[in-house]
């Protein structure tokens, strides 16, 4: 809280009655998430407001006015009144809906308002019986409601049809209405009705600017009609219309402000043809929302003196549209040099999700967007998509592993342009334990190799931007915050736990304070007074709880379980399919259930949950389930998702609540901090339930545990999240001990150390010779994050341990180059050549799709795999499963996978039949083998085939075979389906008929490809639906159009 | 003539148990009626020039048509004995109760066609005890002979006027923003003590409110006039308010057109 609580006018009652009035609407919204009915003395909610009201009043009398104070009380206002009943008359209900949204714009939250206005459905109804001044108002406030609303253009054009229905209509009332009056009234009326024809124009005035943009002098315009407008309210003596005026002039000034077309001002043509298209769109988006007007327009986002800028905002806030102008301005800066943008998003699903959207955006003005896989390796497709001069792409989307790779691979002069840009989506992973290096490296070889590269990180909020943006640009670096306490949505957050003994036990819900967003109100609630699962109270894990509470809580659609493993997040499932009489008639849920089951079997046990609409989030299902069911899960089709805490990562939907069984990652330890309210600040969404709720199950077996648990709880989600610490700087003061011997070629076998090795090497292949490495290794490791930070005299060691390293380096510089496009150590690279060799594989076993036919080698490359240190874990971990699969098992698993065998055959052939073997055969494929298998093979192909003596074709066709694993097809063409989300099942026999149409495949764009698909006849879809039981073409055409997130 | 300087007989009145008055009635002296108007009233009206200000908020670039509206300002009789007798309420209760009013109260606050009335009298009062309160209060004007007259009853009468204005939360809560809003431009140093003293009353306790409502009658004077009319408020508002009655009594009769001749 800033200067404004010592304002005269706040401090005039006592502090207890703010505590009580906010208190008693917090208390009110818990009521209401837990569906408990609560008597409310509403007036002391509207005396705390108008004295708010009135201090705000005074603080805009100041002649320098803190925007910041009157936001902050604005809020505070508007949570007040958004508590209050709805006014049962139209007008009184009018008028209270308008000051809602009034605050909510002048508290830099018309999202919330907004959310209002279309969660209560306000239209307010025009009767007969109205007097013609009477339905003016009325009709001016629905005008307004819409222009708030505006889902799309549509709602513009209608909030200026009314207005015009009223100039037709004053023909026919106004006169009769004038003659109805006593004559000592009619002056009175007439200064009423001009004061409302001004704000009718007003209306339509904006309501046109936010469709067209074009009104360069709207500020004024409707500053001229609001002068006018309050002059004759005020002479009318009209109190409440004068003050409702002077309160829209405000809010209609700042939804200016928000305007996207405020951004077209300051920029280029680009932006402004993107801002075109994103207000003609279906879902249209005219307004900023706070974040994002605060950093594009506030904050100089787009100015280009800033090479590094860090923009580290909450969940929800809107940072891709962010990006998306940034990106834009970063095109236009390099346009002359064809610049090119990569966003660096960190999972696979979340570079086809961004890719999707950006495609989606941007596409139509012409700006190309391609993916490529999270695969380490470059097939022919995205060789191509790197070469192609005439069809190049604008933006690439990838995954860090993936542009590290190009990077080393020279992309800038392989493509003849210059990267214009590095968005790095979830940029704090650095600091995530196994792929942190990774990114840091990633950025650091960008800041070496690329040297007009600007960059955008995008994070949730950590404590040290200030020094990231100073890491990456020491000159103007930027690292843009809020300035406000900014909410998108309420949540509360509370302990789930019982009391009571044996099976007479009852379930409490106890909120905890916190240092973020949540409602900051202490209580302790009934959830369920009856024992909701037959169990002891002694044998109530956490499991069960969850179990139990979500049972209490049902009623609240969308609902996300979070369990521990895969097997909890089945086990709860199950139990909640068995307790809870749940329906789920819905066209979107029977279509995915009817893929599921035709993918994974009749009797999977997903396919019968969702007939209750509940479905599993985990990795124990395949990537394209996954994608359907969060897809569900957003649309507000499911009743209840349980998923694993690795959804985390992933999950960007809204939710209405979260019971969460664990807020451990399975295998380690508590989840980051940062990670947790990630999770957590997903709760909460635009539907029925305003109050997003989160619930956490504490161990409670008996109240001693109890009291302990909550004790450690309260703290946990207490704890502010910490500075962001580079992996880099952690491992290295984790490993090097003084006065021990540090040789960096001895931590080959680390995952981590081999990527910082392999950073060390690239800049090693970017010397003319080993003095100039020696020369310049310190620079090269103060252009990581973490070297600055290390404890200085490990410092020392390391840069010594780097100067030997590059000794070695020197005298193996054929492998040294081999690295660098591999991704693998030099280390990993010698022992697999001498591998390769003694196992006698020859170039013919490499390079041919015979390659995953049965009595192939590939047995013995599987062999070699499990022993290379990057990915032998996941390779081990394959085999480690129920069956104990070896090499050669492994091997032909892979081969089935290539060969199109269904996941269904795939688990009962190799990990059994029960429902765990499902779960271990997706987790073995999407989870180890698409990107080890994948990697491995690359490489050991670059080891075992002399390029130079290969054709081209043959060429393109070695550099594919990775990717049928990938993909899980066996064609070229089927990969390129792949590519383009069609699903698995049906990829080989649309590559068939796409390979009809086009006879060089390799050379058509993604955009072509998505039309081709598009354009397919529902005949052809029928055929490639045929013997696939249950599912149509048109089935399978609205699962692609999904997975390719064209709904 | 100011209105310090009138003389004015009591003619009745009624004060509670602590000595704070209920309502009274007062009347001008013979003769000082015509001249108040003449020396105080009419410069007021003068600088009301509705139709210079009509223009100055044409509504020709709103899209909507003046036609109807221009007609009213055209035809609208310049001068009113409900105006007069707001205007003379208003001086009389300044002078009278040191009640201060800020704006240039030369309008009417209230429209009751309209969804958004206000109130006639809209100021602060200085309490017996020294206490600055704001003062919200209503103007009824009457020539009826019968006491009391009809202005008095009804939904549009004065006690229900004032029990509106003190029962209704929303209608009170506008009007202190209003004149809080008011204020901000008066650069006058004693408005600005008036509004913080009465801005706290007002914001610790309602009912450190004081209602008015003011019968200007050209009638002989006549208790019957408030009496009940006073009791039937008072068992409304309970307690939640201040309330207070006047009725004047011009001792000089309206009809034909007298008053507004004199303007």
């Amino acid at each position: 809280m800033s200067n404004w609580s010592e304002n005269w006018i706040y401090k005039l009652i006592p502090q207890e009655e703010y505590k009580l009035a906010f208190d008693m609407v917090n208390s009110k919204s818990i009521s209401c998430a837990l569906n408990q009915n609560e008597e409310i003395d509403y007036s002391r909610i509207e005396h705390v407001q108008d004295i708010l009201e009135l201090t705000l009043m005074d603080i805009l009398k100041s002649e320098d006015i803190k925007e910041k104070e009157v936001a902050e009380v604005s809020q505070k206002i508007y949570l007040l009144l958004s508590a209050l009943p709805m006014p049962l008359d139209s007008i009184d209900k009018a008028k209270h809906v308008l000051n809602i949204l009034v605050y909510s714009y002048i508290g830099e939250q018309w999202e919330s308002g907004r959310r209002y206005l279309i969660e209560n459905d306000i239209n307010i109804l025009i009767e007969e019986k109205d007097d013609w001044n009477i339905c003016v108002f009325k009709k001016i406030s629905n005008a307004l409601f819409l222009l708030v609303k505006k889902e799309n253009w549509q709602d513009l054009t209608m909030a200026c049809q009314l207005i015009s229905e009223l100039r037709e209509e004053q023909k026919q009332f106004e006169l009769e209405y004038i003659n109805s009056i006593t004559p000592n009234n009619k002056m009175l009326a007439t200064y009423e009705l001009i004061s409302l024809y001004h704000l009718a124009k007003i209306v339509d005035l904006m309501a046109t600017f936010m469709t067209n943009g074009e009104m360069v002098d709207i500020r004024e315009q409707i500053g001229m009609h609001f002068g006018k407008a309050i002059e004759a309210a005020e002479e009318g003596g009209i109190v409440s219309l004068n003050l409702l005026l002077i309160m829209l002039q405000r809010m209609l000034q700042k939804m200016i402000s928000n305007s996207v077309w405020m951004v077209t001002q300051r920029v280029n043509s680009r932006v402004t043809k993107f801002v075109r298209n994103i207000t003609s769109q279906e879902k249209a988006i005219f307004e900023l929302m706070y974040p994002q007007k605060h950093a594009i327009l506030e904050e100089g986002l787009l100015d280009p003196a800033h090479k590094a800028v860090v923009v580290n905002m909450p969940t929800s806030s809107g940072k891709t549209l962010i990006a998306q102008f940034r990106i834009l301005q970063a095109l236009n800066q390099f346009s002359e040099d064809n610049g090119w943008v990569v966003y660096i998003a960190p999972t696979r699903a979340l570079v086809n999700q961004v890719a999707s959207k950006l495609k989606k955006e941007f596409e139509p003005i012409g700006i190309k967007v391609e993916k490529m896989s999270g695969a380490i390796e470059i097939d022919s497709f995205e060789n191509n998509m790197l070469t192609d001069s005439k069809d190049r792409f604008d933006v690439l989307v990838v995954t860090p592993e993936k542009m590290n790779l190009l990077i080393r691979d020279d992309i800038e002069t392989k493509m003849g342009r210059p990267l214009a840009l590095a968005v790095v989506d979830e940029a704090h992973n650095i600091e995530e334990e196994s792929r942190g290096i990774n990114l840091e490296i990633l950025l650091a070889n960008i800041k070496n190799d690329c040297s007009k590269a600007n960059f955008l990180l995008l994070t949730p909020f950590i404590k040290n931007s200030d020094e990231i943006a100073k890491w990456l640009d020491a000159d103007s670096p930027k690292s843009i915050s809020l300035a406000l306490d900014w909410k998108p949505n309420k949540r509360i957050l509370g302990a789930i736990y019982p009391e009571g003994s044996r099976r007479n036990w009852k379930l409490f819900y106890q909120t905890l304070l916190t240092n973020s967003a949540e409602i900051q109100f202490e209580k302790k609630m009934i959830l369920s007074d009856e024992t909701l699962i037959d169990v002891t109270r002694s044998n109530l894990n956490k499991m069960k709880l969850a179990i139990a509470s979500t049972i209490r809580l049902a009623d609240r659609k969308g609902i996300l379980v979070i369990g521990g493993h895969v097997k909890d997040c089945w086990n709860i499932a199950h139990a909640l399919y068995e307790k809870l009489d749940l329906e789920c008639n819905d066209d979107d849920v029977e279509l995915v259930k009817k893929y599921v089951a035709t993918e994974y079997g009749e009797e999977f046990e997903l396919v019968h949950l969702l007939t209750k609409g509940i479905a599993v989030h985990h990795s124990g299902l395949s990537d394209e389930v996954r994608v359907l069911i969060e897809w569900l899960m957003e649309r507000g089709k499911l009743n209840i998702l349980v998923a694993t805490t690795t959804i985390a990562q992933g999950i960007n939907f809204p939710v209405s609540t979260i019971i969460m069984a664990s807020i451990s990652y399975p295998y380690t330890s508590e989840m980051p901090v940062r990670d947790f309210w990630n999770l957590v600040g997903r709760a909460g969404r635009a539907g029925q339930n305003d109050v997003g709720m989160i619930g956490i199950a504490i161990g409670a077996s008996n109240d001693r545990q109890k009291q302990e648990e909550l004790t450690k709880l309260t703290r946990y989600v207490k704890k502010s999240t910490e500075e962001l610490v580079s992996q880099l700087q952690k491992l290295a003061e984790n490993t090097i001990e003084f006065g021990k011997q540090f040789s960096l070629t001895s931590q080959f076998y680390n995952p981590e150390w081999s990527q910082f090795l392999q950073y060390i090497t690239h800049m090693f292949n970017q010397c003319k010779d080993l003095g100039e490495f020696e020369e310049k290794t310190d620079l090269f490791l103060r252009r990581t994050f973490g070297y600055s930070n290390i404890e200085p005299r490990k410092q020392k060691i390391l840069l010594s341990a780097v100067k030997e390293y590059g000794e070695v380096l020197n005298r193996n510089k054929g492998l040294a180059k081999l690295s660098d496009s591999t991704g693998f150590s030099m280390e990993t690279l010698g022992r697999t050549a001498y591998k390769i060799k003694e196992l006698g594989i020859r170039q013919d076993t490499l390079k041919g799709s015979s390659l995953f036919s049965n009595d192939s080698q590939l047995k013995d490359l599987i062999g070699i795999m499990m022993n290379i240190p990057e990915i032998s874990k996941n390779m081990q971990d394959i085999a480690k499963g129920n069956r104990n699969l070896s090499g050669d098992m492994i091997a032909r698993l892979t081969t089935d996978w290539v060969n199109g065998t269904k996941l269904e055959a795939l688990a009962s052939r190799y990990f059994g039949d029960d429902r765990d073997a499902m779960t271990e055969c997706c987790q073995a494929i999407y989870g180890k083998l698409v990107n080890s298998a994948t990697w491995g093979l690359s490489t050991i192909q670059k080891l075992g085939i002399k390029e130079d003596s290969l054709s081209e074709e043959e060429l393109q066709k070695v550099s594919n075979l990775p990717a049928m694993i990938y993909y899980g097809v066996n064609s070229d063409e089927a990969i390129l389906m792949r590519m383009n989300n069609v699903p698995r099942s049906v990829a080989s026999e649309m590559g068939v008929e796409y390979k009809k149409d086009f006879d060089d495949i390799y050379k058509q764009s993604s955009y072509e490809i998505r039309q081709w698909i598009e354009g397919l006849t529902s005949d052809k879809w029928d055929a490639f639906a045929e013997n696939k039981r249950g599912m149509s073409g048109s089935d399978y055409k609205a699962i692609w159009k999904v997975l390719n997130n064209e709904t | 003539m100011d209105a310090n300087e009138i003389s004015l007989d009591v003619e009745y009145e009624k004060r509670d148990e602590n000595g704070k008055l209920e309502y009274e009635g007062i009347s001008f002296v013979k003769d000082e009626f015509p001249v108040f108007l003449k020396q105080t009233i009419s410069p007021i009206y003068k600088d009301e020039e509705y139709n210079v200000q009509m223009k100055e908020v044409a509504i020709d670039m709103t899209g909507f048509d003046s036609v109807n509206l221009q007609a009213v300002f055209d035809t609208m009789p310049k001068v009113s004995n409900f105006r007069i007798g707001e205007l003379v309420a208003e001086k009389i209760v300044e002078s009278r109760y040191n009640a201060k009013f800020t704006y240039n109260s030369d309008r009417d606050l209230k429209n009751p066609n309209s969804n958004n009335t206000g109130a006639d009298l809209v100021g602060f009062i200085e309490m017996e005890d020294g206490a600055v309160n704001f003062l919200f209060g209503e103007v009824k004007t009457s020539e009826e002979q019968a006491a009391p007259p009809g202005v008095m009853y009804g939904a549009t009468g004065m006690i229900d006027q004032l029990v509106e204005l003190g029962t209704s939360p929303d209608k009170l809560k506008s009007l202190v923003k209003w004149i809080f809003i008011k204020c901000t431009v008066d650069k006058d140093l004693l408005v600005q003590k008036y509004i913080k003293e009465a801005m706290q009353h007002y914001v610790k306790d309602r009912s450190n409110v004081q209602l008015i409502g003011v019968l200007v009658r050209d009638t002989n004077p006549d208790e019957k006039d408030l009496k009940n009319r006073y009791n039937d408020l008072r068992k409304k508002i309970d307690g939640q308010h201040n309330v207070q009655l006047l009725a004047v009594y011009s001792n000089y009769k309206m009809k034909n057109g007298a008053w507004e001749k004199l303007i």
